[in-house]
């Protein structure tokens, strides 16, 4: 199963996921803002509730910033740890207080005429990863919307690599059987 | 796994690359300041975020620490004032449990008679080996009302199914220091208070000279009753070199007294009853020897009640006042080094006391506090889990 995502290009590697030095927070900051955004409003699939775990995660990352500890851990990783946490903690507030909450309409900002894919082809994609689990539309949140690689997956969920590995390929193929499905199925609400 | 496969979720993972949700640029805009500002405390309600958490994001302790960070003196004054109270408490606490010590001077028969007083004297009392009723009332003055340590509820104090009461007798030893010229002032004070206080001076003995062999000393005896009052008057005439009390339980005797009493008396009214029916002179002589003998054991009986009762009510009290050493009251201030080291062990004890309370208290307090966030991490971490379906 691993092979099937070593076939997939890694995005190009952040340079505050490289061990080494201690980074500055700023600079951990303005490499991860988007990429951050990005996983949570993924996972989330609400703009407003990702722009305000977004900014508590980065508000935690810079309190706690001194306990970081380069040694154990991509800055990175450590960074996307926090906003899991807080994302999470966001998932199980909807359970409990808004049990029914209804997937907020995500647009992408390039889409306007000339981006790389049509407008009808990415709705397809978002209303697909809706129908993923949260586990899943997670791991390919921190996968390809955070730019993590496997290894700083881990080190924010936990999981070993190769348990990363596995999660990913297997949320791939349910988004790949749920894009599948689509196509064969009208295609009613995909203006998200 | 075929190369078709393998292009589709490249062409897949391009896919979603390209169509990940990127942030408003109002809302980076807001949250570069933030980061510029090192997220100052009004940065989550003035920077407009927190939409989706009404009143601000993040926890309860998170929206505390910013509402706290604006006012960096409250905070410390705040646990300042936390730990004063704390330790205030504590103080307090252990001065309570000195009062039964009077005058701050504990001695050990003090605490001793305190806690026999402080239990169920009923209990104890049922423990006596006698058990019939005693004729002595209440009012004898040797029980527990006279004491320095008695309660109003200790004059109540009874066995069950009789009127047994405990009784005390008091003892106390003064110490005074003064200089050769203030012997007989002292002297003096001291008659004064003991007759303030309805009290007998017993004997009596003043020595002029110099330092070191002048001095003083008193035998008295004060009621019971005042004896709190005579001796912290006493105490105060002079610089107060040592004091002691000592309380010892006088029931036992007492009780046995007041039970051969009453069977010295049966004894008597029977033999007067076989006197009258005395058949001949010699049986009659008998019984009068006899009588005799229970009259003069009677007597015995009664003067030793009367002494025991006496005991009880009057506390003797010996005062000695001496002259010259480093205890005499050349310097009025009488404060010196030996006092500062003295002050200075009294102080270290309170405060390792304080200490020891203290941690009695945060101990158990701690762990239940760490038990408490275990369990909620724990459940915190279950949750998550939940959330994300993965359980």
């Amino acid at each position: 199963m691993n092979g099937m995502l070593e076939a997939v290009p890694e995005p190009e590697a952040k340079s505050a996921a490289l061990p080494g030095p201690r980074p500055l927070f700023e600079d951990l900051y303005r490499g991860s803002r988007d990429d951050l955004y990005s996983y949570v409003a993924g996972l989330l699939r609400d703009r407003v509730a990702a722009e305000d775990v977004t900014a508590l995660a980065f508000e935690r990352a810079f309190r706690k910033w001194d306990r970081f500890d380069p040694r154990k851990g991509s800055a990175r990783g450590w960074l996307f740890g926090i906003a899991r946490n807080a994302a999470l903690d966001e998932l199980r507030k909807r359970k409990r207080e808004v049990p029914a909450i209804e997937p907020e309409e995500q647009q992408a900002p390039g889409s306007v005429a000339g981006t790389v894919i049509d407008r009808e082809r990415r709705a397809d994609l978002l209303a697909a990863l809706g129908t993923l689990s949260p586990a899943d539309r997670e791991m390919v949140a921190l996968k390809y919307f955070g730019g993590l690689t496997n290894v700083e997956i881990a080190e924010a969920t936990g999981y070993s690599s190769t348990n990363v590995g596995t999660r990913l390929s297997r949320a791939m193929t349910r988004l790949r059987s749920a894009l599948q499905t689509d196509d064969s199925a009208p295609n009613e609400e995909v203006a998200r | 796994m075929s190369h078709d496969l393998e292009t589709e979720f490249a062409d897949l993972a391009e896919a979603l690359r390209e169509a990940r949700p990127a942030p408003e640029p109002e809302f980076v805009e807001r949250l570069d300041q933030a980061v510029a500002d090192s997220f100052p405390p009004e940065w989550a309600d003035e920077a407009a975020l927190g939409k989706a958490g009404h009143g601000g994001i993040g926890t309860l302790t998170e929206r505390f620490r910013r509402r706290m960070r604006g006012r960096r003196v409250l905070l410390p004054a705040m646990a300042t004032f936390a730990g004063l109270i704390v330790v205030a408490t504590v103080v307090a606490a252990v001065e309570s449990g000195r009062l039964g010590d009077g005058n701050g001077e504990p001695t050990e028969t003090g605490n001793r008679v305190l806690s026999a007083g402080g239990v169920d004297s009923a209990t104890e009392d049922a423990a006596m080996p006698e058990s019939t009723a005693s004729p002595r009332s209440a009012e004898s003055g040797a029980i527990y009302e006279g004491a320095r340590l008695a309660t109003p509820a200790r004059k109540d104090a009874a066995v069950p199914g009789g009127s047994r009461q405990r009784v005390v007798a008091l003892e106390a030893r003064i110490t005074l220091g003064t200089d050769p010229d203030g012997t007989q002032d002292v002297a003096n004070e001291v008659v004064a208070v003991t007759d303030e206080h309805n009290g007998i001076v017993m004997d009596s003995e003043v020595i002029d000279g110099e330092a070191g062999k002048a001095g003083a000393s008193f035998s008295l005896l004060i009621p019971t009753a005042r004896i709190d009052s005579a001796v912290a008057a006493l105490s105060g005439i002079a610089d107060l070199k040592s004091r002691s009390q000592e309380l010892t339980d006088i029931t036992a005797p007492t009780n046995r007294t007041e039970d051969d009493i009453a069977v010295t008396r049966a004894r008597i009214r029977s033999l007067l009853g076989e006197l009258e029916d005395a058949p001949d002179e010699e049986t009659r002589r008998e019984l009068e020897w006899g009588l005799r003998s229970e009259r003069s054991r009677l007597g015995f009986l009664e003067a030793r009640l009367k002494r025991l009762e006496r005991r009880a009510d009057y506390t003797p009290v010996e005062v000695r006042v001496e002259t010259g050493g480093d205890t005499s009251s050349d310097d009025e201030s009488g404060w010196g080094l030996g006092d500062a080291v003295d002050d200075a062990g009294r102080l270290l004890g309170v405060a390792a006391g304080v200490t020891v309370l203290a941690l009695a208290v945060a101990i158990p307090i701690g762990i239940v506090v760490l038990i408490a966030l275990a369990i909620n991490r724990a459940w915190v971490r279950r949750s998550r889990r939940r959330a994300l379906g993965d359980e």
